[in-house]
């Protein structure tokens, strides 16, 4: 079923989403919380519209488009992975469109996205990887109600320097609930 | 195609796919749906009209469209058991502008009607969470008594829910039918 929060709607990823995509992830900041770190750059369309044609009927991920709820515009992707039933434990990631930044969408879309991780799957712990410099991914998660779990040392490179990445974790108890 | 006095039921069509995404992924008519989930694609919703077709059961499954052409849901008979005569009935009304008007009871009465009647089955069961007062009337409107109850069988909203179990058996059935036409 779609994710629906005040402002927007969580669905799913479409072949003709493959575009906007491609854009997303060539065009933000790398810093951004949601940057695979074994990403390539750049994508092109064809080979987004690849991994779509790839991503459906699994049971151990799942990703969604972020769009308005007004007029449908895309502004993001929010992906649940490593989805662990037994332990009852799934990562999550996002990645919004810099215009749509600073307006609470991440903060909206990741909350909604766990209260249904929690609520409907019967999962116990949301958890993520951010870098230590993304200040803003770790404001919005913090406002979820994640909390510092670890520091995972120089495990990545940016700008050709070896940065730290913090990983946080949410449990079902600890959601801070948001307006719906 | 089999007649009812509100709908017909017809065969699954890929024609309707955008209208069985549309429905599945509808938090409200999601809300009971055991097999609930992320959103499904158009590719996952093709796959499985593709699944149903290969294994047959697509044989029991049709989409409830009304008498002016609109689909507005999905019934089905699963598991038919030909040994004990028996199956497990399944509907989803997806147009929820439907809702609370008789198209669901009248969908169930033209399914019994096949299955008994045509199918020659014995008896009818399902399933729902006990928290569905809508399905539960209407189950009890169409003749299904209540067998049984799965304490805490369904997670639902976060807590667990008792899954409540009905049938209806052929002799019910033919009852109710007789008492409708006197």
């Amino acid at each position: 079923m779609l994710i629906e929060t005040k402002r927007l709607v969580m669905r799913s990823i479409e072949p003709v989403d493959a575009g906007f995509l491609a854009d997303l992830f060539n065009n933000s900041d790398p810093l951004d919380s949601g940057a695979p770190y074994d990403l390539v750059y750049p994508l092109s369309q064809e080979m987004e519209e690849e991994w779509i044609s790839g991503i459906g009927g699994r049971s151990d991920e799942a990703h969604m488009i972020i769009e308005m709820r007004k007029g449908h515009r895309p502004i993001g992707i929010i992906s649940v992975n490593e989805i662990d039933g037994r332990n009852a434990s799934a990562a999550l990631r996002i990645r919004l469109d810099e215009d749509s930044w600073d307006k609470g969408y991440g903060t909206e879309a990741v909350r909604e996205t766990a209260r249904f991780m929690f609520e409907r799957l019967n999962l116990r712990r949301a958890w993520l990887r951010v870098d230590e410099d993304n200040a803003r991914a770790i404001r919005c998660y913090e406002k979820c109600g994640f909390v510092l779990e670890g520091v995972l040392r120089e495990d990545h490179i940016r700008n050709g320097g070896w940065k730290n990445s913090l990983v946080m974790s949410l449990l079902s108890g600890d959601l801070k609930e948001g307006k719906r | 195609m089999i007649e009812g006095e509100k709908v017909r039921l017809t065969a699954l069509s890929p024609e309707f796919l955008p209208e069985y995404r549309r429905w599945i992924n509808d938090p409200e008519v999601a809300d009971f749906l055991s097999s609930i989930g992320f959103p499904l694609s158009l590719a996952e919703e093709r796959q499985w009209l593709e699944r149903m077709r290969r294994s047959g059961e697509c044989a029991t499954h049709f989409t409830i469209v009304t008498k002016g052409g609109e689909p507005i849901g999905n019934i089905a008979l699963m598991d038919i058991n030909y040994l004990n005569r028996n199956a497990q009935l399944g509907i989803m009304i997806g147009e929820r502008d439907h809702w609370g008007k008789g198209y669901g009871k009248d969908a169930i009465c033209t399914l019994l009607d096949y299955a008994f009647g045509t199918l020659c089955l014995n008896k009818v069961d399902l399933k729902l969470n006990v928290e569905n007062k809508r399905a539960l009337a209407c189950y009890e409107k169409c003749g299904f008594k209540l067998e049984g109850k799965k304490r805490e069988q369904i997670f639902y909203r976060g807590r667990y829910c008792d899954e409540l179990i009905m049938g209806i058996l052929k002799e019910d059935w033919e009852k109710t039918k007789s008492r409708r036409k006197a």
